[in-house]
């Protein structure tokens, strides 16, 4: 299969995404941490026949698609943490741990949310490889935000190639604003080269003029198909620029459009403050971002979140799930840059191991919820968006052996934690797949594991009766045929090679 | 005060607001002067909360007008060392800085 063929089949794939997205109903909004918002891309290649390495997929990413509640009392602040826990056992092999989630519950509803207004630049790659529909699909994604835009917004548009240029100074939003900005997405074509770095310098120079007026958000979308630069970090660098300008208080939104960024430049933007990244893949995923999301992923609500976690003793933190974390350990810390509203409860994991010098897992007397274990105690710091304040909290994690979900005892204690359980082994699935791509598993423990993920995901998605757990199902056994079919299948770029 | 006196008064305020605007519109501030716009910075310079800024350096050697070259979350810039916003030019603010991305190597103090 040819380069523009396989791009052509994954956009096509794109169209139709099974696992993507479903939003709680009621007007409550979530909590979901920055960086990769999805797995788009390591879904199309699944269903294209393919075995994403490991460049494709994060465990925020795949989180981020899914509603994780953690129920608790009325939250009436901006942040309210809480936590639940799930006993597991892993597809993976490494036995039987506990799995805490930590999410946030917000006093903030959607009934009542208003978005601050914006300071906001748009950067629009139109180099020559951004044909074949690329920009057609950024102008139906900049008129659909146009939409949402009004007399409080203040938006200028830049493009660039080889060399950068403003389309559309910083202009207040009002009907005629609207209406200049319009013509100038329409006056949008695409030739030449590329180079982000000037695009992104004139876009904050757009911006930074009016950085920090009292109650704006100030930020920089960059729209792109090319791969930006992440191994160089002076001040005209694209990290560098989004490092530097982060600390002033102007957050980055990256859009990969036809073209999956990867995990490494989504991990890059989800450790700067304020920064986030989408994969616009198709016209569902644009109408998603742009339509439903928009004013909430240009909303953080804290930045610089930090949670130190101690395990109760005789237990060990073993690994973190969209977090970053170096090693097992008695004391760990991890974050997230930035925290942003979203209609979904995000969340992030980590495991507890029982440490084998002192207890095994038998060793604990058998939890109730009249006495439930401590598990472990999180000291979490973090910076509000809206007035900077310094909130330090902390959070007592218990575990009460279980509850009836749905008219069923199971192993977790709320609905978020089980399913993310579950996620969990999807993600572990990925990582096989990826490793055996990589020489690093063979293939009886990667099917064997993908297998077993399958089945549980079709059980915990019939438990549910949830169309979106039955999605990731088939993914499963997609991917399993995948690995099954042998080594020609893994796809170690974006487009397939 | 009569109407010729506030005619005065405001005729002179508007002549200093303008000249001040078209002082802003005409010289190209350097790092740390006071800008209204991007495109009047010297040397490809970022104009930050009205003040030149978002100069690469290596040493204070490379940075003029008093700054420093500080470390910005990894990112070393010529940057205006402060103790409030009072220090500050422009809109700027003394605001406490990551000096690196990836370490946990403390904060700074620099306006921006």
């Amino acid at each position: 299969m040819s380069q523009s063929q396989r791009i052509a089949t994954l956009l096509a794939l794109g169209l139709g995404c099974g696992a993507c997205s479903s939003y709680s109903m009621n007007a409550e909004l979530g909590v979901t941490q920055g960086g990769s918002q999805d797995i788009r891309l390591a879904r199309e290649i699944i269903q294209a026949g393919g075995v994403p390495t490991q460049d494709f997929f994060t465990a925020e990413g795949l989180f981020s698609e899914h509603d994780l509640p953690i129920d608790g009392p009325a939250c009436e602040r901006v942040l309210c943490p809480r936590a639940a826990a799930s006993m597991i056992d892993p597809v993976d092999g490494s036995g039987q741990q506990l799995l805490i989630q930590l999410g946030f519950a917000t006093s903030i509803d959607a009934d009542s949310f208003q978005r601050r207004p914006l300071n906001l630049a748009v950067v629009v790659d139109v180099s020559g490889s951004m044909g074949d529909g690329k920009l057609d699909a950024v102008k139906l994604a900049l008129n659909t935000m146009v939409d949402q835009l009004d007399e409080v917004d203040q938006v200028a548009l830049v493009a660039f190639d080889d060399a950068a240029w403003i389309e559309l100074s910083k202009t207040t939003m009002d009907g005629p604003g609207r209406q200049d900005l319009r013509q100038a997405i329409e006056h949008l074509r695409d030739d030449g080269s590329t180079n982000i770095e000037a695009g992104l310098n004139l876009g904050y120079g757009e911006v930074a003029p009016d950085a920090a007026m009292p109650g704006y958000e100030d930020r920089v979308m960059l729209f792109t198909d090319a791969q930006p630069n992440t191994g160089n970090t002076g001040l005209n660098t694209f990290l560098g620029m989004a490092r530097y300008y982060s600390q002033a208080g102007i957050g980055l939104s990256v859009f990969g459009v036809g073209l999956d960024l990867g995990s490494e430049l989504a991990s890059e933007v989800s450790q700067t403050r304020g920064g986030n990244y989408f994969y616009l893949a198709d016209q569902d995923a644009i109408a998603q971002v742009f339509d439903e999301e928009f004013d909430y992923m240009v909303s953080p609500v804290a930045y610089d979140l930090e949670v130190l976690v101690t395990p109760r003793a005789g237990w060990l933190v073993g690994d973190a799930y969209a977090a970053p974390l170096d090693e097992q350990a008695r004391v760990v810390d991890f974050g997230a840059s930035t925290l942003f509203l979203s209609k979904r409860n995000g969340g992030m994991g980590v495991t507890l191991v029982a440490d084998d010098r002192i207890l095994s897992m038998g060793d604990d007397p058998e939890p109730t919820e009249e006495a439930p274990m401590s598990l472990a105690r999180f000291q979490l710091r973090y910076e509000t968006a809206d007035d900077f304040d310094r909130v330090q909290d902390e959070l007592e994690v218990t575990w009460t052996g279980g509850s009836v979900i749905m008219d069923q005892l199971v192993n977790a204690d709320d609905l978020g934690v089980y399913k993310m359980g579950s996620l969990v082994d999807e993600f572990q699935s990925l990582e096989l797949g990826a490793a055996w791509c990589d020489g690093h598993a063979s293939m009886p423990e990667a099917l064997e594991a993908i297998h077993e993920t399958a089945l549980r995901l079709h059980a915990i998605a019939d438990h549910l009766n949830s169309p979106q757990l039955e999605a990731e199902a088939v993914l499963m056994e997609q991917l399993a045929g995948n690995v099954a079919d042998g080594p020609n299948n893994c796809w170690y770029d974006a487009y397939g090679y | 005060m009569g109407v010729s006196a506030r005619w005065t008064a405001r005729t002179r305020g508007g002549l200093l607001a303008l000249l001040a605007i078209l002082t802003a519109a005409c010289e190209t501030p350097n790092m740390g002067e006071l800008c209204e716009r991007s495109q009047q910075c010297q040397g490809g310079g970022v104009c930050l909360a009205g003040a030149c800024s978002g100069y690469e350096c290596t040493s204070d050697g490379d940075c003029s007008n008093a700054l420093v070259c500080g470390s910005v979350a990894g990112i070393h810039a010529c940057m205006t060392a402060c103790d409030s916003d009072a220090d500050c030019p422009g809109e700027q603010a003394c605001t406490e800085v990551d000096r690196s991305a990836t370490t946990d190597d403390g904060t700074a103090w620099y306006c921006m």
